[in-house]
């Protein structure tokens, strides 16, 4: 991978999730783009590939099941977070079944996210 | 998520261990286990062997393909500071064992700090109040201090119900979550108790907040009852509340009614009386 922003589109039905994290991830050199509609995050990646992408699952519509399926078919080396306020056992297994990066409850600190994120990009860049 | 269980000997820290496995099985959150002891030159055995064996009971509730912690076996404690000694190993994600000198729910709230926790869990004896280690009041001491929510569990209760009493301030986004977390965990019905002052002052404030509430649930698919009542009630509500199901009291900040109507005392007696779990939001 070459010396390019690392790109991340966040997907998360509640506003405030990307309020709190674009700005923190902009601020370390990241590009970023938020969705809060599955819908408008399905036709973005119909258009154009990302490094990162983190996601809610549970959502109206498109879940983010579907949607990070979605992303690993069409770009397997996206690497996937998945941010979730109702974790299951069931729905980790099966989100790193399909190649998930991470999987993290809500609720979390920045740092930590980041942290996460961080190590994403690290795997990126060595692959 | 990253979870801090404070633990000790006792037989109200051994009943918490399969609550926080299930929820380390749920959320796959960091984990890190607090014992606390008097100040001596190396950590007392006896705290050491009980916290690695709530830890390999924790590790016990995983398949090998499914543990999401390093393997601790091997590790040794390490003196991190004065008083201070830790074992850490990190799979996907982190669990550690830790050990502080001093008082219990000032070294909890510290550690808590230290390492950005986001929930805070402890048993607490049924029948004889909260003394810890000789300690008392800890689990209250600890909710007034504490960074972020905190889950003293009393009884492992099949929950059907978790009681989120609201009042008019605002309700943060973190709690909300770790309502949803543990709705999640126990499968459990939602009742959402809004409390307004005596005279109906703020009404409409806070039930528009709690249709807000409402449909911020139906949305995520989460059964979810709403009701009012007036402030003069709260207190036998909550008491009556918490014979069945986790009682979730929003304490957030000092403009909440709920923390001006609970004295420290009635947490206090909420937390002797109640047979369930008393969560402490944050």
């Amino acid at each position: 991978m070459s010396d390019k922003q690392t790109s991340i589109l966040i997907l998360d039905d509640e506003p405030i999730v990307s309020k709190r994290l674009q700005p923190a991830l902009e601020k370390k050199g990241y590009e970023v783009e938020s969705f809060t509609r599955s819908a408008d995050a399905m036709a973005r990646i119909a258009e154009r590939q990302f490094d990162i992408v983190v996601t809610d699952l549970k959502m109206e519509g498109v879940d983010g099941m579907e949607f990070l399926t979605r992303v690993k078919e069409q770009f397997p080396k996206t690497e996937v977070i998945v941010i979730t306020g109702f974790a299951t056992m069931a729905t980790a297994k099966e989100s790193f079944n399909k190649g998930i990066f991470d999987f993290l409850a809500k609720p979390f600190k920045l740092g930590e996210i980041t942290s996460v994120i961080a190590s994403a990009e690290a795997k990126i860049k060595e692959s | 998520m990253k979870i801090l269980v404070a633990l000790d000997t006792q037989k109200y820290s051994r009943k918490i261990v399969k609550d926080v496995a299930r929820l380390a099985q749920n959320t796959l959150a960091d984990i890190v286990f607090l014992g606390v002891q008097a100040e001596t030159a190396e950590p007392a055995e006896e705290l050491t062997l009980a916290l690695t064996k709530y830890q390999q009971d924790v590790y016990s509730y995983f398949s090998s393909d499914e543990l999401p912690y390093g393997d601790l076996s091997q590790a040794k404690w390490q003196k991190e500071d004065k008083g201070d000694w830790l074992i850490s190993a990190k799979g996907i994600k982190e669990f550690s064992l830790r050990i502080r000198s001093g008082g219990v729910a000032k070294q909890v709230v510290q550690v808590a700090r230290d390492t950005a926790c986001d929930l805070i869990i402890l048993g607490c004896d049924e029948e004889f109040g909260c003394e810890w280690d000789g300690e008392m009041n800890v689990p209250l001491r600890i909710a007034e201090d504490a960074p972020c929510s905190v889950l003293v569990i009393k009884k492992s209760l099949a929950v059907k119900q978790i009681v989120s009493i609201l009042d008019q301030s605002v309700v943060s986004q973190d709690a909300l979550e770790m309502v949803n977390q543990l709705v999640t965990l126990y499968d459990a019905g939602l009742k959402i108790v809004g409390v307004q002052e005596k005279g109906g002052g703020k009404k409409d404030q806070i039930e528009q907040r709690m249709v807000e509430l409402l449909r911020y649930y139906n949305e995520r698919e989460v059964s979810g009852w709403v009701t009012l009542i007036d402030s003069e009630q709260v207190k036998k509500y909550v008491t009556n509340s918490s014979k069945e199901a986790i009682v979730a009291l929003w304490m957030g900040n000092k403009q909440s009614l709920i923390k001006r109507l609970f004295s420290q005392s009635m947490v206090d007696k909420l937390l002797s009386t109640s047979r369930s779990s008393v969560f402490i939001l944050r």
